[in-house]
């Protein structure tokens, strides 16, 4: 029989894990490192879950410190499958989309990329994205703008 | 065109950046949480034992007639057998690994699969100048086969290094600095096919402070 805490963490992730996966795909930029991002943030999660206030807040936090910590993205954590889901054709415009956004965050530092993902994405204020990353507002808003001066001449997201 | 907050929001959620998560994402969680259950479990043992020698090591010097010689306990590697930090493992490539670590104060790298390559620096000292210590492409000690890593050591005031490639594109470098380096380390996989132009070293506000 499942227990209180498998039952609430399988409701969590039912619920919450796409919008998760959609942050960890636009911190790392690629499918496979986003899965094993979430997973690595949820497993943490799962070891202490009654212990967690406020579970997304904490898998997004330990979601994006984990994104620049060496020891959790060591190769042999990563998860590979030689099974490729069967997904259907999506439409080329999307794929345009897809690379325009990825090869624009490609550009920015793994801070500004962050600030960029917590603030535009997640919605987070400057307060709480300071927060989450252990700094400054200060260090936020400048984050943010010089991540924003960089997005603007990207020519794939057709601002210039 | 000026910049709209509302359409980076839109671009950021669209739905074809949405991924769909695995099917088994809450077994692989509850897999991953056996795993580290695990693996505290031994980590406590071991304490335990490390304890244990430490007490029998104190008490004959305690009782005076015995000397303690004091070395710090690494993993033993035999194919670094002058390491004096743990080996960290930077990729795995192609059957074969990458590994860093520091003897002394000089800084390591290796490639190992049915050989071994390794490579140290000079001694590292007190300062050191963004990008004074850089391995590049196809440097032997960072490549298995004709795959590679780019890698060095960040310099004072350096707060991350991004890579740049032949084709436009800039990706930012990995870094950490395992217990006992004595410099963080920075390292970035080259991608399949791409030919590495440029570094950029960042400051902790995300300026750039040098080029090479």
């Amino acid at each position: 029989m499942a227990s209180e805490v498998d039952v609430s963490f399988s409701a969590f992730v039912a619920a919450r894990s796409r919008h998760l996966l959609h942050a960890a795909h636009l911190l790392t930029g690629d499918r496979h490192r986003a899965e094993d991002l979430l997973q690595t943030a949820l497993t943490k999660a799962y070891l202490r879950w009654d212990r967690i206030d406020e579970p997304e807040g904490y898998v997004r936090r330990t979601m994006v410190n984990a994104h620049t910590d060496w020891w959790r993205r060591k190769p042999w954590r990563e998860q590979s499958t030689d099974a490729v889901p069967d997904l259907p054709a999506p439409d080329p415009a999307s794929y345009e989309v897809r690379d325009a956004v990825l090869s624009a965050l490609a550009t920015l530092s793994s801070r500004q990329r962050a600030v960029v993902v917590l603030r535009y994405y997640e919605g987070l204020s400057e307060a709480e994205i300071a927060a989450t990353l252990g700094c400054s507002a200060g260090t936020v808003k400048s984050a943010a703008s010089r991540a924003m001066a960089k997005l603007r001449v990207h020519p794939g997201l057709g601002w210039s | 065109m000026v910049v709209s907050e509302p359409d980076l929001r839109a671009l950021l959620g669209a739905p074809a950046l949405d991924l769909e998560p695995p099917a088994d994402l809450v077994e692989g969680v509850r897999r991953g949480a056996r795993r580290v259950r695990r693996r505290r479990a031994v980590g406590g043992a071991a304490l335990g034992v490390v304890a244990l020698v430490g007490v029998v090591s104190v008490v004959p010097r305690l009782g005076g007639d015995r000397p303690i010689t004091g070395q710090v306990a690494l993993a033993p590697d035999s194919r670094f057998p002058a390491a004096t930090t743990p080996i960290a493992v930077l990729e795995q490539l192609n059957g074969g690994e990458v590994v860093t670590y520091f003897e002394g104060a000089r800084w390591c790298t290796a490639s190992s699969r049915a050989d071994t390559t390794t490579a140290c620096s000079r001694n590292v000292g007190a300062v050191v100048q963004p990008f004074a210590f850089l391995r590049g492409q196809g440097t032997e000690s960072l490549s298995v086969d004709a795959d590679g890593l780019v890698a060095g050591l960040l310099g004072d005031g350096i707060a991350s290094v991004e890579v740049e490639l032949a084709d436009g594109t800039t990706v930012s470098a990995q870094s950490a600095q395992p217990a006992g380096f004595v410099r963080a380390v920075w390292w970035l996989r080259v991608p399949a096919g791409g030919v590495v132009v440029g570094y950029s070293a960042r400051d902790g506000s995300g300026e750039v402070v040098t080029r090479r």
